[in-house]
């Protein structure tokens, strides 16, 4: 008997579970076809718009792929079938998302240069030609507060899901309460508490107050997310701790906190995604303030979300489209902070395996 | 020691504007808030960029209406505030506030009747009628016996109000009462349905916002509402047509900024609080020109005297001497003109006075204007004054003016009417 | 011995209640008692309860210094929570109890008195599934007990290269000693676990099985590691491997529940266990009859 070798530069690697360009062309082209059917049903039907379109396509998409894979069984048809059905759910859920997207960046593009991101509306109205001033001081004021905020928040949260979590002392429950009853506290709730404590007592709004109440909103998110993560830590890991001879508080810092670091930076990303574009708090509290500064505890701060409004408010064509470049700013930025959030959380995932 | 120097910067920044009337001269860097009514916005987004580019301030305006811009006002987080209502019985107010009248604007009564050429014309009663209910079709008799020579369509008007409290309702309603008293039973409200006498007509729709109001308009045939008048000039594309209204010298005026304007030029002195300096629109107006829906926005400042106030009177003084003049035409608003100018130059002139000591110091062998020491006093109108200590340091000039007569101090006791306020005036060399 | 709770299911640390438990009469059998020399380990009359669940009853056994002590028995008779009761790492189950004593170097380790934090130091321990801290590089992971116990040494590397040739790790990391230990195989991460376990030169070491996840090569390794570290430590050994038993144990200790609370049915001298018990059930089991 002889031992029969391949040649190692004749094995090439492949991957025989993935469909072929072949097969994913055809199905590609089958779901074109039906939705250019369904169109076409649509245009001689009472039936109207992309609601139409759908209405028509999808029940048809179905169709197509039972009577496609009907040939291999019943097996792979309930399979195609699934498949349809989630694609098209995909798609409509998609669909409000894209039209947003689609219509901020139609409205808005028209806004964006380079001194629309690199100046202020100091000296420039809003209704002023495009391409002068900008909003520079909303994008820093947005920034400095979102950074305070998460300066206050990411701590308290982290903690309160650490002794939830670690500690489990007395309290676990009603801190619990108090982190969920803070998260039903509407926004504008949060900004009148922050304006009838700290902006009347200095008489004055300020970023540091905006921030506050960004914090406010923000804590429950940080603590709710870092609790879910931190209960992610095998109790293994805390048992090698202590055979160890570490104490609780060296086991929670150095092994425990280390080792859902990535999960902690998403619950502080999430966090500040759901205050970035908060409009409500910070009226009454940072409220606006035209040229750019740093400063969070010299008077009012402007924000992406209230020079946003106060372009909506003036209703010249300008301020308008302005209005809409500033949320086109607001919106990549939120997006860029879910994909950073998004990324940091798949790193976590590859480096855990 | 850059506070200070920034004080002394403002002092003379002080007493250049008295003595110029306005203008400023050195650059200083205040930051200013501002809050309050949203008719006013418009021209305040128009005139801040240009004043904190003169000036080196920045000033900063965040609307949010009048009730709010009073509120803020009074929690001393606004530096200044702008309103159409006056501070209510609740309100307490810091004592030295004051009022300082600042724009003008027409109240339109639009509508949108594609059948319907030629301008429609209403007097008082007739848009009470309307907005009551009362009248409910545009054929009606009583439109009919205003509007002789063109014709009327039969269709249904429905009525357009503002859903939000606001200004614009206000005035209107305010505008009502006085005119159309027989008709318009209830008090003014800023929630227009809490005012409208009957309740909301059958088939009439409340909408948000000055633009809410205009929009809802355009796209509904038959439709008319209240709305300030450069939103009915945005939707003049679409068929929405301004009402001329018949004022109390029996003349039927189209809104604009002139007839706006001639409403306010000359306002009786009965709408006029001196203590205050609140000015009550004058609906009645028997200029023949005038439209007599005309809404005042009024600048509320403090009179103690501080850099940042001094700050405020700039801007104030820049919005009625430079900037309203330039702006409100296109932006449909009327600048203040003739008395009413005047007079709200006056209340400017009181802010940022009180306790300010560049205005009770003289140089030895030159006199300090009556004015000066007026405003240091916190008073208006004609005073009389006396020197009760120090007669040898200082003396009366002309009546009206204090003479330095040699280095020191003295008493003045300035009076207007009853009112005696005793000023320490200061005599260099 | 009644195999109910005293606790009635409340929630107390074992050190809490185990002086007021320590009366509950101790039936010392000697058969149950290893032989008697330098102990540095012994239990009297050990009791291990989840909730009202009686795992251990009454087990006391010596566990000479510097000797190797195999703990066998079939799944589930109690040998690992035994484990756990000598290094306090039992308390950390909720509505766990114990009763009896465990006394290091005559030292009682649930005296009230007594820091568990400093015990565990002393006692350390390798579980029986692989537990890296996936946080931290491979050396940081050798080294990370001196950290967490604030630990001062003077020539890190070479305590590190020490304790990874012991464990039998030391050739295949060497060259990637900052990689993370999430990239080790699982019978590399047990080895780690074991040269974790060796950086802070415990006085007992105890191992849970801790070749199951391993090949023969390195069975064999850790198997002469523990046989070279006998000499300065005390080792107390799970294993179901009854031939490595017979070649590390000096000694042996047979577990059995049947049913009921794990208990111990015999302990000696690992050739007597293997070749001529008393009790006809360990014969059975370490001939593979049973279990
Ligand atoms: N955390 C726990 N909670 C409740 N019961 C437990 C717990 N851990 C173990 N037990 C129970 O205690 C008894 C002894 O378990 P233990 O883990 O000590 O067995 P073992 O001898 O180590 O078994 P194996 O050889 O399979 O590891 C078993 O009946 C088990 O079900
Ligand atoms: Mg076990």
């Amino acid at each position: 008997m002889t031992a029969v070798t391949t040649q190692p530069s004749a094995v090439r690697p492949l991957q025989p579970w993935k469909l072929t360009t072949a097969q994913r062309f055809s199905r590609f082209a089958t779901v074109i076809a039906v939705v250019a059917v369904a169109a076409l049903l649509v245009l001689v039907s009472p039936l109207a718009g992309l609601a139409g379109i759908a209405l028509v396509a999808i029940p048809l998409q179905v169709a197509v792929s039972v009577a496609r894979s009907g040939r291999h069984g019943s097996v792979a048809a309930r399979n195609d079938v699934a498949t349809s059905l989630i694609g098209s759910a995909f798609l409509i859920l998609m669909a409000p998302w894209l039209s947003i997207l689609y219509t901020v960046v139609r409205r808005g593009y028209e806004a964006i240069s380079w001194n629309f991101l690199t100046d202020d509306m100091r000296v420039t109205a809003p209704d002023a030609e495009l391409g002068t001033g900008g909003i520079a001081h909303a994008i820093v004021g947005t920034g400095v507060m979102v950074l305070v905020a998460t300066a206050v928040s990411v701590p308290l949260g982290i903690l309160s899901g650490v002794y939830i979590t670690e500690i489990r002392g007395r309290f676990t429950k009603l801190v619990r309460f108090i982190v969920q009853a803070m998260s039903g506290v509407p926004s504008i709730v949060a900004g009148l508490f922050i304006y009838s404590t700290l902006v009347i007592y200095n008489k004055s709004y300020s970023g540091f107050a905006g921030a506050l109440a960004l914090a406010v909103l923000m804590i429950p998110t940080v603590a709710r997310t870092a609790e879910e993560v931190l209960k992610l830590v095998p109790e293994e890991l805390r048992f090698a701790g202590y055979a160890l001879g570490s104490t609780q508080a060296s086991n929670v810092f150095r092994i425990v906190l280390p080792t859902v670091r990535s999960g902690l930076v998403t619950s502080a990303i999430l966090g500040v995604a759901r205050v970035a574009g908060e409009t409500a708090p910070l009226l009454m509290t940072a409220q606006i303030f035209l040229a750019t500064k740093g400063n969070p505890f010299d008077g009012p701060l402007a924000s992406l979300p209230i020079v946003t409004f106060s372009f909506f408010q003036n209703g010249a064509d300008n301020a308008v489209t302005r209005a809409w470049g500033t949320s086109m700013v607001l919106l990549v930025l939120i997006s860029l902070l879910f994909a950073l959030a998004r990324a940091v959380s798949a790193d976590r995932r590859r480096s855990r395996r | 020691m850059r506070l200070s120097q920034k004080s002394v910067a403002a002092l003379f920044a002080a007493v250049t504007i008295a003595g110029t009337g306005g203008t400023i001269v050195s650059a200083k860097d205040q930051n200013l808030t501002g809050a309050g009514s949203t008719f006013i916005k418009n021209l305040f987004d128009a005139c801040i960029p240009e004043y904190n580019d003169v000036s080196g301030d920045t000033v900063s305006y965040g609307g949010g209406g009048s009730g709010a811009g009073r509120t803020a006002f009074i929690n001393g987080t606004a530096d200044f505030a702008a309103t159409e209502a006056v501070f209510g019985s609740a309100e307490k107010p810091p004592a030295d506030f004051t009022y300082v009248p600042l724009i003008a604007g027409p109240v339109a009564i639009a509508y949108k009747n594609s059948n319907l050429t030629g301008t429609l014309q209403l007097s008082p009663v007739t848009i009470a009628k309307i907005f009551a209910g009362q009248i409910n079709t545009w054929n009606h008799p009583e439109i009919a016996a205003e509007n002789p020579s063109i014709t009327l369509p039969s269709n249904n008007i429905v009525v357009v109000y503002r859903a939000d409290s606001s200004g614009t309702s206000t005035v209107f309603a305010q505008y009502l009462t006085a005119t159309a008293a027989s008709v318009w039973t209830k008090a003014p409200s800023g929630t227009f349905a809490n005012a409208m006498p009957a309740g909301a007509p059958p088939g009439s729709i409340a909408a948000p916002g000055s633009d809410g109001v205009a929009n809802k308009v355009a796209s509904t045939e038959g439709s008319i509402t209240y709305v300030e008048l450069s939103f009915q000039k945005e939707n003049l594309g679409d068929g929405v047509k301004a009402a001329s209204v018949k004022n109390a010298a029996g003349a039927y005026v189209a809104p604009s900024p002139i007839s706006a304007a001639a409403a306010v030029a000359a306002l009786p002195a009965g709408n006029v609080d001196q203590n205050t300096g609140w000015i009550r629109p004058d609906f009645a107006t028997a200029v023949p020109n005038a439209y007599p829906i005309t809404a005042l926005a009024m600048g509320i400042a403090r009179k103690t005297y501080s850099a940042k106030n001094d700050s405020v009177r700039d801007f104030f003084n820049y919005i009625l001497n430079t900037c309203a003049k330039a702006q409100a035409p296109t932006l449909g608003y009327a600048a203040l003109t003739g008395n009413t100018l005047k007079f709200a130059q006056g209340r400017a002139a009181g802010i940022s006075q009180l306790g300010n000591p560049a205005l009770t110091t003289v140089k030895r062998n030159q006199t300090l204007p009556g004015a000066s020491l007026l405003n240091a006093a916190g008073l208006s109108g004609v005073p009389t004054l006396r020197v009760t200590k120090g007669g040898n340091v200082c003396r009366v000039v002309n009546k009206t003016n204090i003479g330095g007569t040699r280095a020191g101090t003295c008493d003045v006791r300035v009076t207007v009417g009853t009112t005696n306020v005793t000023l320490k005036v200061t005599v260099t060399k | 011995m009644s195999s109910e709770s005293p606790l009635e299911g409340t929630a107390v640390t074992a050190s809490g209640v185990g002086s007021a438990m320590r009366e509950v009469e101790t039936g010392r059998d000697s058969r149950n008692l290893l032989p008697s020399g330098a102990s540095g380990l012994e239990t009297i009359g050990a009791h291990a309860w989840f909730g009202k669940h009686l795992a251990i009853e009454d087990v006391s056994l010596r566990f000479p210094k510097s000797s190797v002590t195999g703990l066998i028995g079939p799944s589930g008779c109690g040998k690992s929570t035994f484990l756990r009761l000598l290094n306090r790492m039992h308390e950390f189950i909720p509505g766990s109890a114990f009763a009896g004593q465990v006394l290091l170097d005559g030292r009682d380790i649930y005296a009230p008195e007594v820091n568990a934090t400093e015990i565990r130091l002393k006692v350390g321990m390798v579980f029986q599934k692989p537990n890296p801290f996936p946080s931290m590089s491979i050396a940081d992971n050798v080294l990370a007990g001196l950290r967490l116990a604030r630990i001062k040494v003077s020539d890190k590397n070479m305590l590190l290269e020490d304790c990874l040739v012991r464990a039998g790790l030391w050739k295949e990391v060497k060259d990637r000693l900052k990689a993370s230990a999430g990239s080790l195989s699982g019978g590399q991460q047990q080895r780690l676990c074991i040269a974790r376990a060796l950086a802070v030169k415990p006085e007992v070491l105890l191992m849970d099985e801790p070749c199951s996840a391993l090949d023969p090569g390195s069975t064999l390794r850790v198997e002469e590691t523990i046989v070279q570290l006998s000499e300065s430590m005390t080792i107390i050994i799970v294993t179901h491997n009854m031939q490595q038993a017979a070649r590390v144990s000096d000694y042996c200790a047979f577990f059995l529940s049947e049913g009921g609370p794990g208990r111990v049915v015999e302990a000696g001298l690992t050739s007597t266990i293997f070749t001529n018990p008393v009790d006809s059930r360990t014969a059975d089991y370490v001939q593979g009859r049973f279990g």
